[in-house]
């Protein structure tokens, strides 16, 4: 798969919930629709909580990686529509 | 028999801790989500927990072999403090077994806000706030001299009602099958990181109708929990006493290394530490959750799954408590991180 653009970069290490889903889904609602966030967690439950919430949002997540020791990378398309 | 205690009860805290690490079973989101997300795969698992328990504890109950204890329903200190608790909860960002596996794979702010969880326990166990508790349990709401719970409900209107086997079965049956229904509907299980909700639910599930067995080995008419543990543990490493010490103590010792190597085999143990500020605010959720658990008689676990599980109105009060302090919480964290940074 051809590297995915990266609208804008959060990085969340040393969040835990509630926060890394307001903190990602504040910041994936302020992207134009089709527009991609990249978040970085450092806990397992926020790499697997973050992208069903999200898409639970109706957001597009692209993929979910393992980005090193304690941490993951979750690449998410902004899901509304676009005009 | 203490051997079978000991061992048991480690076997059984591994077990638990590898369930809940690899599962990510935090009941802190569980009870978020179910009003601010669209998500429910954690409050699935929780559900499922309670429909393999609800008929199993029932089954050992008829059996004799358990003779269940029901948490009184205390109105006051269960709604309080499972207020509090729930408060807390967000503050320290996660329920207190949460607390527990999270610390285990080093997170420092959960570390934090466990040493926070015990001061604030002895408080209202064996310190200034002790006659707080002794007050405020004294409302007490029973049905015909029992601990009241959904089977004994019937005889809140009719004195004469004794609920037998039958009857109970009858109940059992309609909240299993209402779970049931709901669990059916679920989606398909996506971005797992650890284990899907349902492999969670069934170890957790497993676990919690072993530590009834194994505890009725030794006359704890209880099943599961972690606030009682955490509290003996407290006062036997501060102040000698062994009186509190039980299955669920070892339960609780197997647990932190269960924890840590379902993270380590996950690469997910290492140190991690968040912001000064963010570790002050874990410390005082912590001592929140002392203050609530132990006010209400109970946390996630010893009312939230155990409880619950005998249908016992003092847990499902508590529990509710506590669920609407999370949403409070939650309400007040979402205003102010939407308000625009200076």
């Amino acid at each position: 798969m051809a590297e995915q653009t990266i609208d804008v970069e959060l990085d969340l290490s040393g969040e835990v919930c509630p926060y890394t889903f307001i903190k990602s889904k504040m910041a994936i609602d302020a992207l134009d629709p089709g527009k991609v966030l990249s978040v970085t967690v450092d806990n397992s439950e926020s790499a697997g909580n973050v992208p069903r919430s999200l898409s639970g949002e109706g957001h597009e997540v692209l993929s979910v990686d393992k980005a090193g020791s304690g941490r993951w990378r979750i690449v998410v398309r902004n899901g509304g529509t676009v005009e | 028999m203490l051997l079978i205690s000991i061992v048991s009860g480690l076997v059984s805290g591994f077990v638990g801790g590898y369930a809940l690490q690899r599962g990510g079973f935090c009941m802190h989101s569980a009870f978020r989500s179910i009003a601010f997300e669209k998500e429910h795969s954690i409050v699935r698992s929780w559900l499922l927990v309670l429909a393999i328990n609800i008929p199993a504890v029932l089954l050992l109950e008829q059996a004799g072999v358990v003779f269940p204890a029901r948490a009184p329903l205390t109105v006051v200190a269960g709604l309080i403090g499972g207020l509090v608790f729930g408060l807390g909860m967000v503050l320290a960002g996660g329920c207190v077994s949460g607390t527990y596996y999270r610390a285990s794979k080093g997170m420092t702010g959960s570390l934090v806000a466990l040493t926070g969880f015990v001061a604030g326990g002895l408080m209202v166990t064996r310190g200034v706030l002790q006659p707080v508790r002794s007050g405020l349990m004294r409302a007490e709401l029973s049905i015909a001299g029992e601990e009241a719970s959904l089977y004994n409900l019937p005889a809140a209107f009719n004195p004469g009602f004794f609920p037998g086997f039958g009857f109970r079965w009858l109940v059992a049956g309609f909240v299993v099958a209402a779970i049931v229904w709901f669990l059916l509907r679920a989606p398909k299980s996506r971005f797992a990181v650890g284990w899907s909700w349902w492999q969670t639910g069934v170890v957790v599930g497993l676990v919690a109708v072993a530590a009834w067995y194994f505890s009725a080995l030794e006359y704890r008419d209880y099943g599961l929990s972690i606030v009682q543990p955490t509290n003996a543990l407290a006062g036997w490493m501060f102040s000698r006493e062994s009186g509190g010490i039980n299955w669920a103590s070892w339960f609780l010792l197997g647990l932190i290394p269960g924890a840590t190597v379902a993270a380590w085999r996950a690469g997910d143990l290492s140190l991690r530490v968040p912001s000064a500020g963010r570790l002050v605010q874990n410390l005082g959720g912590g001592i929140l959750m002392g203050w609530g658990a132990n006010l209400a008689g109970g946390c996630n676990i010893g009312h939230g799954i155990t409880g619950v599980s005998l249908l016992s109105l003092g847990s499902v009060w508590a529990t509710a408590a506590t669920i609407g302090g999370v949403w409070l919480m939650t309400a007040i964290v979402y205003r102010a991180a939407a308000r625009p940074q200076p």
